[in-house]
């Protein structure tokens, strides 16, 4: 699915990422571990092809083809999809038209149709049922209004609609209270697949009590220092980054 | 700089109808012109004039064409009044609640003398022309049984394209009075200046349309005098045009009235857009809240300006100036000026002006849902324009 190979990047004009590696495979499972600075949301912004993150070597490949040279939007239209730590609200424009524009601009960029206002009601409103939210998020502009916790879930509903193959989600846990991490959580345990493969970033191991990884690695300094099992994530709980950054 | 008067009374275009003006009305009018033959032309140094090219009035031939596409529709109006070339054009069955006469026929008292301070005439020079060659217009009165969502559209269809056409209009909302009055440009060069005459407890909820194409050029001074516990709210939409130049201009005349206004000023090529409120508190506990969403793409220049002066003794006024703007290209200009002359002591206000350009994080964000960099775009800009929109 993904493989990033040898890769160096910047933000800015700050080199953050330093000989990053790491494999994918579809259906698996991804954690992402390491103290605040290391390069962990960086990584998913390359991914997700953010303006002024740069590779500067390296390569990153997704189903074969060259990501780093994929517009933002065709990275998604790929089937790539960067859950925000922090999403923007956009006033006056309401989540049902904003995705029902997102949806079709995906389909048109993989020369499907567009699918009519009325199909497009009826897919969205099972996607809320499935995700016990309410419909009336669909009315509300994005994000606008929206606690942490809602807007969090707003992510993952948004994902639950544009089927990605690949999600990154980019410290979805920070904010969140132990009941609003559930939520998150049973909604990104339900879009689990053989097909859909999940890097999830993140500074604590609570999140991965709820969704369990197949792997766990740890950023230090822009570049993965170790790997592992979800055993990994709870030895960092006890001992913290310390003996890692040595 | 002589010459003025006579380079507007030969550019004037004249309508077809023959009007008899009142001798009362017909020395309002002379009187207008010979004090304005004292005043010096629009230019630069004129602060409402700085950021707009103010020689662009006395252009000879505008590259204009009509395009229908920017018409609103009429058909839930009540009643339609067309300004156009040959005069003034309503549907004669009109409804008990409304009475429209013809601007010539207006009562002497209801004259608005449009006081106007030495510097404060310099600045509306070319708005006070259209206190001396007003051609047609009409008066129009809503009587208090009006029924609710009653509405009247205004629309100026003038067929010359390059000669100035001066319109003048009156509206008198009576005590207690509700109506949604709609304003559209269709063609014409036009200067109009309106009056709206807002009495105890009415309300008036207006919209100005003025969406222009790229040759034509549109002025106006939009006048409201607010009395005890009126209600004004008033949605104004400026796009493109070679020059757009809009004063409103609000005087409350008593206490507890309030005056909403929302703005979106979109202009691209080489569009001139000048939108300017001012506000006069001269009475206890009114609120006034402004809110501007200017666009600028291009070469474009955009000025926005909300000027609240609250007068000693005004205590208790509430002001609210929120004027955003975005840039769109390395060329296009915005000025964008929110003011406060404040003169007594209990007063809450509230000003702010940010220019910028489009949000990086929420680009990124739509385009990282699959949405195209140009369709990101616009949908951030309809996003921006909503915040402004009030009614």
């Amino acid at each position: 699915m993904l493989k990033i190979k040898d890769v160096y990047a910047k933000a800015g004009d700050k080199e953050i990422l330093k000989n990053l590696n790491l494999t994918v495979k579809p259906g698996e499972v991804h954690a992402i571990m390491g103290p605040n600075g290391s390069g962990k949301s960086t990584m998913g912004n390359l991914l997700a092809g953010m303006p002024h993150v740069t590779a500067t070597s390296g390569s990153v490949t997704y189903q074969g083809k060259d990501l780093l040279q994929m517009e933002p939007e065709d990275r998604a239209a790929e089937g790539v999809f960067l859950a925000f730590q922090y999403p923007v609200e956009i006033p006056g424009v309401n989540n049902m038209y904003f995705l029902r524009t997102a949806y079709n601009a995906q389909r048109k960029y993989r020369g499907e149709d567009n699918l009519d206002s009325a199909a497009f009601l009826r897919m969205v409103k099972e996607k809320i049922k499935q995700l016990h939210m309410s419909d009336d998020l669909l009315k509300r502009p994005v994000n606008v209004g929206f606690s942490g916790g809602e807007k969090k879930r707003n992510e993952v509903f948004q994902m639950a609609v544009l089927e990605p193959n690949l999600a990154i989600m980019d410290e979805t846990d920070s904010g969140l209270d132990i009941d609003a991490l559930r939520v998150v959580a049973d909604g990104v345990n339900q879009l689990r697949s053989p097909d859909r493969s999940f890097v999830i970033i993140t500074h604590y191991q609570r999140l991965l009590d709820y969704i369990e990884p197949d792997f766990v690695h740890v950023l230090v300094d822009g570049e993965i220092v170790k790997s592992g099992t979800k055993k990994l994530a709870l030895e960092l709980e006890e001992q913290g980054y310390g003996w890692l950054e040595d | 700089m002589a010459g003025l008067k006579i380079d507007w009374l030969a550019d004037a275009y004249q309508p077809s109808t023959d009007v008899h003006w009142p001798d009362w009305m017909q020395a309002k009018k002379q009187t207008a012109l010979e004090s304005l033959s004292r005043l010096p032309g629009p230019n630069r140094k004129l602060e409402l004039w700085r950021y707009s090219g103010a020689d662009r009035l006395q252009k000879g031939e505008l590259d204009s064409t009509q395009s229908s596409d920017h018409e609103m529709a009429t058909a839930d109006h009540a009643v339609v009044i067309n300004l156009t070339g040959q005069g003034v054009d309503f549907d004669a069955n009109l409804p008990a609640w409304l009475t429209l006469k013809p601007i010539q026929e207006m009562p002497e008292n209801q004259w608005l003398e449009l006081d106007l301070s030495p510097t404060l005439a310099k600045e509306l020079v070319v708005q006070s022309l259209n206190q001396g060659l007003f051609t047609h217009g009409v008066v129009v009165t809503v009587a208090a049984d009006a029924p609710k969502h009653a509405s009247v559209v205004l629309r100026y269809d003038i067929d010359e394209p390059n000669q100035w056409s001066y319109l003048r209009n009156v509206f008198n909302l009576e005590a207690g009075a509700e109506v949604i009055i709609d304003e559209q440009y269709i063609k014409g060069r036009i200067n109009v200046v309106n009056q709206y005459q807002v009495a105890e407890n009415a309300r008036l909820t207006r919209h100005q349309h003025n969406v222009l194409d790229a040759g034509q050029q549109h002025v106006s001074l939009q006048y409201f005098s607010l009395a005890e516990k009126a209600y004004v709210e008033s949605q104004n939409r400026h796009e493109s045009g070679d020059l757009q130049h809009h004063v409103h201009w609000v005087d409350f005349t008593a206490e507890q009235a309030e005056y909403r206004s929302g703005s979106v000023n979109k202009a691209g090529h080489n569009s001139h857009i000048a939108d300017i409120v001012l506000i006069n508190h001269a009475f206890k506990n009114n609120v006034s809240d402004v809110t501007h969403r200017s666009l600028a793409d291009d070469a474009a220049h955009i000025f926005n300006n909300a000027k609240a002066v609250v007068a000693r003794g005004a205590d208790g006024s509430e002001i609210t100036q929120d004027l955003k703007n975005i840039l769109l290209s390395e060329d296009a200009k915005i000025a964008s000026k929110p003011e406060l002359e404040v003169y007594t002591d209990e007063v809450v206000a509230a000003h702010g002006s940010t220019i910028g350009a489009l949000d990086e994080q929420v680009l990124f964000f739509l385009r990282s849902r699959g949405i195209g960099l140009e369709q990101a775009k616009a949908i951030m800009m309809v996003s921006f324009e909503q915040e402004a929109i009030i009614c």
